[in-house]
């Protein structure tokens, strides 16, 4: 039964795949002609404007230049960089695992922030507790995250003498110092995820507590209170799953920042930097990988929530 | 102009020509070892003839070797760039044309597949500059454009020929950019220098381990050819791209220099901070050689009138701009920037051209009236933010006192790469604004006035000007060359050209236990920290 | 004949309140709301005083934003600058008020441009259902797929920099995101009967869009707005501090953090903070706002 319906999401995900990928290639092919000229003269990609045309794939016809970037992507050739002439899939598996520990960290720490926070929201409502609750979510929202970062970094180097490492750490130098470097900025990332997980399980958690059976085991007493709760937050959490899907595209965004700021060499920092050099194949390249994993993720959430509640695998 | 027999070239005090080996100058013992950290730059590649970018300069100047350098140490002024032997032993100038270099003997190349240590030779120097003036997309191949060709005489002797004289042959060869030895086996093998294992120099130290965008590490030379040197053990550039974040871990010890461009330094905002947190910390200052200026299209109305460049040049608060962006002071700059001590002529002895850098709007606007802009003008000024916030300030300011004299000036900001190929290369409509290439030698600010340069982005055409400048190219006599030098900033200055803005002083930031260091302008790292050594 | 299943009152309200003039009315439910929701009252109060702001600059601002007071660089906040000046001259205080004005002219029209593209692509898609909707949700899934950030920076990086552009590249995300939700307040509305039976009467398309669902689905539109104009605020300052934001004059609060809020963190906090405050408040009061109207006026977006 899950297989089956496994299989039908996945292609229900597919379509949306691939004119993913349509809307990145799309996007290369938008660069103004004199900016072709540029990268050729000012950066030395190429020897002449043939030649930059060629590596910029302008040289064919577009339908063709898409099938071929997707046809050598789909065997992991995502071509070289313009600014490095480096592969670009090997600068990625170097940079992928990164962003992924980071956003890993800060989607732990945004269900640890957020349900809890939820729960005490929906069962306090309406008092004290609940707004205080709110607004310091809300306000974990609010405030820009590049600021949150910049503050952290810096006032301990002022007022204790400490900041984080500027140097990366990689996994096989140091475990332990290669997790606890994710930290500090997986905690900041997170926290603007969990307003939006409150604000989910509490909605969610008010809607079943209202429902007649949770009322009258309510009012039996305080142990019937307690399994109530449990089998509430059961049925209210399962919706809550879904939104980890679209909190992953959030987070993923949130890179850009925090490894600009915490020096971690992760896809969000190529992006931004590839950016500035104006890398379009790298561009295209880290798009492309970004997108199918969000996909991926979201497809994975899909089958954990069909796995979880059985009514919707239709 | 022909030259009698051989001539010794003497330079700044430089008695015997070239035959100095940059042997360090110490008072106390050095002690070997040590870790050196400092902000880092992950280069696009390690080629040295494919790239114009610093970035890859600084690195290779830790790995590499020219012909000769620039003079370094704590007793060097900041600013001045006199020239010493580094791979040549002894060189001389035969005639107004010829350039004869006796190489060094002994020389190794670093321990490295395919080259393995093998000695330098003279053909290692042809092959460096023949692949240097031939490869194709090597941005730097003008500055040996004067350069017919090279000789390898013998095993250590290189003849170099020029189509014409120029002045400043050898400071463009004693320029860190571009001008390192490079070995024939690792091109061949490689196809090209832009990966790290590619790196094979003779410099003080090899490169050990290059992971982009995080950190570059070098390790020393067992076998350099400089006896004794380097004192430092392991050097460590580490690529930080928060400007924040990266002064937090300065203050926290994890540098143990300055973090800020072109390397060093520190932001003139949080000098005093650093002094808190870092008790001693040995700082130096000196003017900076990245010069700003606003570029006009003199060849143009309503800029052809010299009177409404002055007017615009009247109109500046420059004092006001600078206390505004450099809090802790800043140089005003003559044509030649004011960072190169040895030939930047100060504002004061510019003569006639010194009032214009003066702050005069009420003067401004009568010269305005009288060029028959009485009720002022309007135009466009092209720009690129550099992400500074320094340069985005001095623009919005500098706009604000055009306003205020009745020139209405509508800002265009282009992204990098469009407005390098358009503004940086003259083309715009009305005004441009924007840094300069920090050149170490003064050639390179006064080509900005000659009529075929790309960088002539005012589009100056002024015979007598351009006379100057050609003029103090063939003068072979320095005392000579720095007369013409001086007398072609007068007249550029009393042209009103180009508007310059102050540069800042630069505050170097260094951890007072490294010995023997004397930080300057110019990417030569590797130069000035070969001799330093930790004290503690 | 009255609009059937009008959700802008619950039933509850107009019982309470039988023959009252319109005014008296609404006072009287602006009043109920910051009573029973306290906390989306305060965020009114923040949105109002932004608009406040923001619509009347001039008057209430002391300075220009971009007036360079003489011998005024880097004042603290004290009885003659209020808030403070940076490091050019310039009153920290009015380029706040005047900062309201750029927030509020990117939030508006990223918001008014993206909920009015995807209010049509959401109700068509809802409301036509069949192949169109399949298709339609495919593209909305495929543009869900890219971190906002991401696809941001990658369409500025074609498109250069600018506010205009800013503008557009914003609301194409808003546009993806509020679709899907107003999708869904739009199949609830289509569900009911009265929709069939209209249609049976001989009522066309656009005709039954027009008078039964967009009414019904404006709450909806209303409440995704309040709650997006929030994140366009953030996502402005985030694209100042990469350098891709709203390029000067404009003073935004933003690149007043970004810029030299950074740069003089140490000697001259004020310059920070205030932009700091004031983007949190807003984005905040946006939230807060945003989150009572949806208790209030549209149970079904609970879920979502």
């Amino acid at each position: 039964m899950l297989r089956k319906y496994a299989f039908k999401r996945l292609l229900i995900a597919l379509p949306s795949l691939l004119l993913a990928t349509v809307i990145v290639f799309s996007l290369s092919r938008l660069i103004p002609g004199d900016v072709v000229t540029l990268m050729m003269e000012e950066n030395q990609y190429a020897k002449d404007l043939a030649e930059m045309r060629a590596k910029l794939g302008l040289d064919r016809p577009i339908y063709r230049q898409y099938l071929e970037w997707i046809g050598r992507a789909a065997t992991g050739d995502l071509g070289r960089s313009l600014y490095s002439n480096r592969p670009i899939t090997s600068e990625l598996t170097y940079r992928l695992p990164v962003s992924l520990e980071l956003g890993a960290v800060a989607l732990v720490v945004a269900v640890l922030l957020g349900v809890p926070i939820g729960i005490v929201s929906a069962v306090r409502r309406d008092t004290v507790r609940d707004y205080v609750a709110r607004s310091a979510a809300i306000m974990g929202l609010a405030v820009p995250g590049f600021w949150l970062g910049t503050l952290v970094v810096v006032l301990p180097a002022i007022y204790l003498g400490w900041s984080p490492s500027i140097q990366y750490t990689a996994f096989g130098a140091d475990p332990w110092r290669h997790f606890t470097q994710f930290l500090l900025p997986g905690f900041l990332l997170g926290v603007a995820s969990a307003a939006a997980i409150m604000r989910l399980t509490r909605t969610q958690l008010l809607e079943v507590l209202r429902q007649d059976y949770v009322r009258t085991a309510w009012a039996k007493g305080l142990r019937e209170r307690w399994v109530v709760l449990k089998h509430s937050l059961k049925n209210a959490l399962i919706p809550v799953v879904t939104i980890l899907g679209i909190q992953v595209a959030q987070i993923l965004s949130g890179t850009v920042i925090f490894e600009s700021i915490f020096g971690l060499p992760g896809m969000g920092r190529y992006l931004f930097d590839s950016i500035t050099e104006r890398d379009y194949p790298a561009i295209q390249g880290i798009n492309l990988v970004v997108v199918t994993t969000v996909v991926a993720i979201n497809l994975l959430v899909d089958l954990v929530y069909a796995w979880l509640d059985p009514r919707i695998r239709y | 102009m022909r030259l009698s027999r051989r001539r010794l070239l003497a330079l700044g005090g430089l008695t015997l020509a070239g035959a100095a080996a940059p042997r360090p100058a110490r008072a106390a013992t050095p002690k070997p070892g040590g870790v050196f950290r400092f902000r880092g730059y992950t280069p696009p590649h390690f080629d040295p003839h494919l790239t114009a970018s610093y970035t890859t300069m600084i690195n290779l100047s830790l790995t590499h070797s020219r012909l000769i350098k620039h003079k370094a140490g704590p007793n060097v002024k900041p600013g001045t760039f006199e020239y010493e032997g580094d791979l040549a032993e002894l060189w001389s100038q035969q005639d107004d044309t010829t350039y004869v270099f006796k190489l060094r003997k002994g020389v190794k190349w670093h321990a490295k597949p395919p080259v393995n240590g093998r000695e330098l030779t003279a053909e290692d120097v042809k092959y460096t500059f023949d692949r240097f003036q031939t490869i194709k997309g090597n941005a730097n191949q003008h500055m040996m454009a004067s350069l017919a060709k090279v000789d390898a005489v013998d095993k250590y002797t290189v003849k170099f020929t020029l189509s014409s004289p120029n002045a400043w042959f050898l400071d463009f060869l004693s320029n860190p950019v571009a001008l390192c030895i490079v070995p024939r086996e690792a091109v061949e093998k490689f196809t090209d220098l832009k990966s790290a294992e590619a790196v094979i120099g003779t410099g003080p130290w090899v490169l050990d381990k290059h992971e982009p965008k995080v950190k570059t590490t070098f390790v020393r030379n067992p076998e350099y050819f400089v006896k004794g040197a380097p004192s430092i053990e392991r050097v460590e550039a580490i690529d930080f791209p928060d400007p924040a974040s990266r002064f937090a871990a300065f203050i926290t010890g994890q540098l143990d220099a300055g973090p800020e461009f072109p390397g060093m330094m520190l932001r003139h905002q949080d000098v005093k901070t650093a002094r808190e947190k870092r008790p001693n910390l040995r700082v130096v200052t000196f003017p900076s050689n990245v010069m700003t200026h606003v570029g006009m299209r003199v060849d143009t109305a309503p800029f052809k009138d010299i009177r409404v460049r002055q007017a615009l040049s009247l109109a500046l608060d420059r004092k006001g701009i600078a206390e505004a962006t450099l809090p802790l002071g800043s140089v005003r700059n003559p044509p030649v920037a004011a960072g190169l001590a040895a030939w930047a002529l100060p504002v004061e002895q510019l003569g006639e051209g010194a009032k214009f850098y003066e702050y005069n709007p009420k003067e401004a606007k009568r010269l305005l009236k009288e060029a028959g802009h009485g009720n002022g003008f309007a135009t466009t000024l092209t720009y690129n933010n550099y992400q500074s916030q320094e340069l985005i300030d001095a623009v919005q300011m500098a706009v604000k006192f055009w306003k205020d004299v009745g020139v209405e000036v509508t800002v265009v900001e282009k992204p990098y790469a469009a407005y390098f190929a358009s503004a940086y290369q003259g083309k715009y409509e009305g005004m441009m604004m924007g840094p300069q290439f920090p050149a170490l030698d003064p050639y390179n600010f006064l080509a900005q006035y000659l009529p075929e340069e790309p960088k002539n982005q005012s589009h100056v055409n002024d015979p007598v000007l351009t006379d100057m400048i050609l003029n103090s190219t063939r003068a072979l006599d320095e005392k000579k060359r720095r007369a013409l030098v001086h007398d072609a900033q007068r007249h550029a200055a009393k042209q009103v050209y180009y508007l310059r803005i102050n540069s800042q002083i630069y505050y170097a930031a260094l951890d007072p236990a490294l010995k023997n260091f004397g930080p300057n302008l110019g990417y030569d790292y590797g130069g000035r920290l070969m001799a330093a050594w930790w004290d503690r | 004949m009255a609009r059937p299943l009008d959700l802008t009152l619950q039933p509850k309200w107009r019982d309470r309140a039988p023959a009252a003039r319109p005014l008296r009315r609404a006072l009287a439910a602006v009043g109920s709301f910051c009573r029973r929701k306290p906390l989306g009252a305060l965020g009114g109060v923040i949105v109002l005083a932004l608009l406040v702001m923001a619509g009347f600059a001039e008057w209430i601002a002391p300075y220009a934003y971009d007036q360079q007071l003489p011998g005024a660089r880097l004042k603290p906040p004290g009885r003659e600058y209020l808030l403070g000046t940076d490091n050019v001259g310039r009153d920290i205080l009015s380029r706040i008020v005047y900062g309201a004005r750029v927030s509020v002219t990117v939030g508006f029209l990223t918001v008014l441009l993206g909920n009015a593209v995807a209010a049509f692509i959401g109700i068509t898609s809802g409301y036509f259902r069949g192949r169109y909707d399949i298709l339609v949700q495919r593209v909305v899934d495929a543009w869900q797929s890219f971190p906002y950030l991401i696809i941001i920076l990658s369409l500025l990086a074609v498109l250069g920099p600018g506010m205009l552009n800013v503008i557009l590249a914003l609301s194409i995300l808003v546009a993806a995101a509020t679709s899907r939700v107003i999708r869904g307040a739009t199949l609830s509305v289509v569900e009911h009967p009265y929709i069939e039976a209209a249609r049976a009467m001989g009522a066309g398309h656009g005709r039954v869009i027009l008078r039964h669902v967009l009414p019904n689905v404006a709450a909806t539109i209303v409440i995704v707005a309040t709650i997006g104009l929030g994140g366009v605020i953030l996502a402005e300052s985030a694209l100042s501090f990469l350098g891709y934001g709203v390029p000067p004059p404009h003073p935004s609060w933003g690149s007043m953090l970004s810029g030299s809020g950074r740069t003089y963190m140490y000697s001259a906090p004020w310059i920070a903070i205030w932009p700091g405050v004031a983007i949190s408040l807003v984005v905040f009061g946006f939230n807060m706002l945003g989150d009572a109207l949806r208790d209030v006026l549209d149970p079904r977006l609970r879920g979502s």
